[in-house]
């Protein structure tokens, strides 16, 4: 069934080259959004098999809570992103809505695929049409960012696949729920298990794998950025947390995804704090919601899990929304530098409020939905150590110095730049949609919560998932 | 709990509100009339000014040393590529002392 939306989106991704038709694209991305919330209704696990093979031996795409979470924001992320992009991008749009199409089937793939290797299969679709996209405008700045992408991203999926090797001499299977039933706390499996955390903390964008986010991001045209921070990142943390809680069940490692994700919220932090460029001060931001994630999934309790997923919700919805909105300046400005910017805020309202609304939102300020969220992690973190909430509550501090410093600089103030043009309102209704969404799940949390529910139940309970898998009920 | 947090975020809204009638009702009621004049006609005149991005937290940037977090972050990409790797060879060690 999922394999219709994957070959529709194939087939646009060609056919959009040869007949130079951005609608198809478009239409194709917009039609898997549909597809999966119409999916995303049934009520149990769903379980599809490749060409009559049946797992462990064939490949499966797994239908379960989190897998359906992640699918539907990445549609969801994708389509808004489509069209913004219509008038965004002006030249070679053919080529970049091929690109689009390819990366949502790489992420499309990752999150539904209950096979380890056709996961990394996946994952390398999605980082070449990255690598690709981030390259897109092909200039000086975007060549090399792209390069030090490339290079960096093809090392993290060296020890993914070294990782996935060894995994697969140790247990004979790559199946994700047969793998689960094999594996367990053995110094060969840890080093797998660390091989594999290390190749995908890159995309996770985990400190010290974090740098080539913000080099990435100024060079990258905006709609790319808001994707990089968001579904992207997100399938990174999705792959991470898909490992060690479906496939290893390893308890013990969450105490490190408690440091990694401290280090990564502190650092993240104090590095947007000291930024001049625009772009690149959301992509620390980025780093430094991250962290949060990893610390409150790293609490491992439902509570933490349900707060992670929910952070990473948000999260997803406040980049996009952020690195649009912003795109909307650049567009007209054409600079990134804060110190040129001023004063815009009176002659663009609209895109002052909603880019207000995503600041004020990842600072955790309520009644938006990043104050939903971090209130759970602060919950969360309480149970396990006050410090941890401590730390947490003074990096939202600093999140609301930088995001006051980049609203300041950019909206407000003397205003040096005359906008001359009207924004297209192609590029304006994707990020009132995602600011209205915003705004709504802050002031209704339950909404979130209850949109995250499934993908926690799923992620805590292992041999449901397994039993889904291999118990027979496949389609 | 999230009954309550739905009575926290709408009194948070409420008070919102409430100030802003309070402020609405408040300037309607003193708008002045007539030539609108400077309210001190003495002292140094008032010069329109943007704050840049170097102005915003340099006193604790410097006092804090931020900067040095900056030569980290040098753009070549051999030093990335030693950063991943230590990464790498760290997140194998934690995994296997944890």
């Amino acid at each position: 069934m999922i394999t219709i939306a994957i070959s529709v989106l194939f087939l646009a991704a060609f056919l959009v080259l040869v007949l130079k038709k951005d609608m198809i694209a478009i239409s194709a991305i917009v039609f898997s959004f549909f597809f999966l919330i119409f999916i995303y209704l049934a009520p149990e696990t769903m379980v599809f098999a490749f060409s009559g093979w049946n797992p462990p031996f064939g490949i499966v795409w797994v239908l379960d809570g989190l897998g359906l979470f992640m699918a539907l924001l990445i549609t969801g992320i994708m389509s808004l992103t489509a069209i913004y992009s219509v008038k965004y991008i002006k030249k070679r749009k053919h080529r970049y809505y091929t690109l689009l199409c390819l990366l949502t089937i790489g992420l499309l793939g990752i999150s539904l695929t209950g096979d380890i290797f056709n996961m990394y299969v996946f994952f390398e679709l999605m980082s070449v049409s990255s690598y690709a996209l981030v390259a897109f405008l092909l200039n000086k700045e975007s060549t090399e960012a792209a390069f030090k992408y490339l290079v960096v991203g093809s090392l993290s999926s060296s020890f993914l696949l070294l990782g996935i090797a060894m995994l697969y001499g140790l247990a004979g299977t790559l199946n994700m729920a047969d793998l689960a039933t094999k594996v367990y706390g053995g110094p060969a499996f840890l080093v797998v298990l660390g091989l594999i955390l290390g190749g995908l903390s890159l995309k996770s964008a985990i400190v010290p794998f974090h740098f080539w986010l913000p080099d990435v991001h100024p060079a990258a045209p905006s709609p790319v950025s808001a994707l990089l921070s968001s579904v992207i990142v997100g399938s990174g943390v999705y792959m991470m947390i898909r490992v060690i809680f479906t496939v290893f069940g390893i308890v013990s490692v969450f105490w490190m995804l408690i440091l990694l994700g401290l280090v990564t919220m502190i650092l993240g932090g104090l590095m947007a704090l000291i930024q001049k460029d625009a772009k690149r001060l959301i992509a620390y931001s980025t780093v430094s919601q991250i962290g949060y994630i990893f610390v409150a999934i790293g609490i491992g309790t439902s509570l933490g899990v349900t707060a992670g997923l929910f952070h990473l919700l948000n999260n997803i919805l406040l980049k996009s929304l952020l690195f649009m909105s912003f795109g909307i300046v650049l567009w007209h400005t054409g600079t990134r530098d804060m110190n040129r910017l001023g004063g815009i805020g009176k002659q663009m309202p609209w895109v002052a409020f909603c880019f207000g609304v995503g600041a004020l939102g990842t600072a955790g300020v309520p009644p938006l939905n990043g104050f939903a969220s971090k209130w759970l992690i602060y919950m969360a973190t309480w149970q396990v150590s006050p410090v941890i909430t401590a730390i947490a509550i003074i990096v939202s501090a600093i999140t609301m110095a930088y995001y006051i410093k980049v609203f300041s600089c950019i909206f407000m103030g003397h205003s040096n730049i005359k906008i001359v043009n009207k924004t297209p309102k192609m590029m304006l209704i994707p990020v009132i949609i995602i600011t209205i969404m915003c705004i709504v799940i802050g002031i209704f949390p339950q909404i979130g919560i209850m949109f995250v529910e499934p993908a926690t139940n799923a992620l805590l309970n292992q041999s449901q998932y397994i039993n889904a898998v291999l118990g027979g009920s496949v389609i | 709990m999230f009954e309550n947090w739905t009575l926290f975020i709408g009194s948070f809204m409420g008070f919102i509100l409430l100030g802003f009638l309070i402020y609405l009702i408040g300037n309607r009621s003193f708008r002045p009339e007539g030539k609108k004049g400077e309210t001190y006609t003495c002292g140094e005149p008032f010069q329109k000014v943007s704050v840049t991005s170097d102005n915003f937290y340099q006193a604790i940037i410097e006092s804090m040393g931020l900067n040095r977090l900056r030569d980290v972050h040098t753009g070549n990409l051999s030093d990335y590529v030693i950063w991943m790797v230590v990464g790498i060879v760290m997140i194998v060690i934690m995994v296997l002392v944890i």
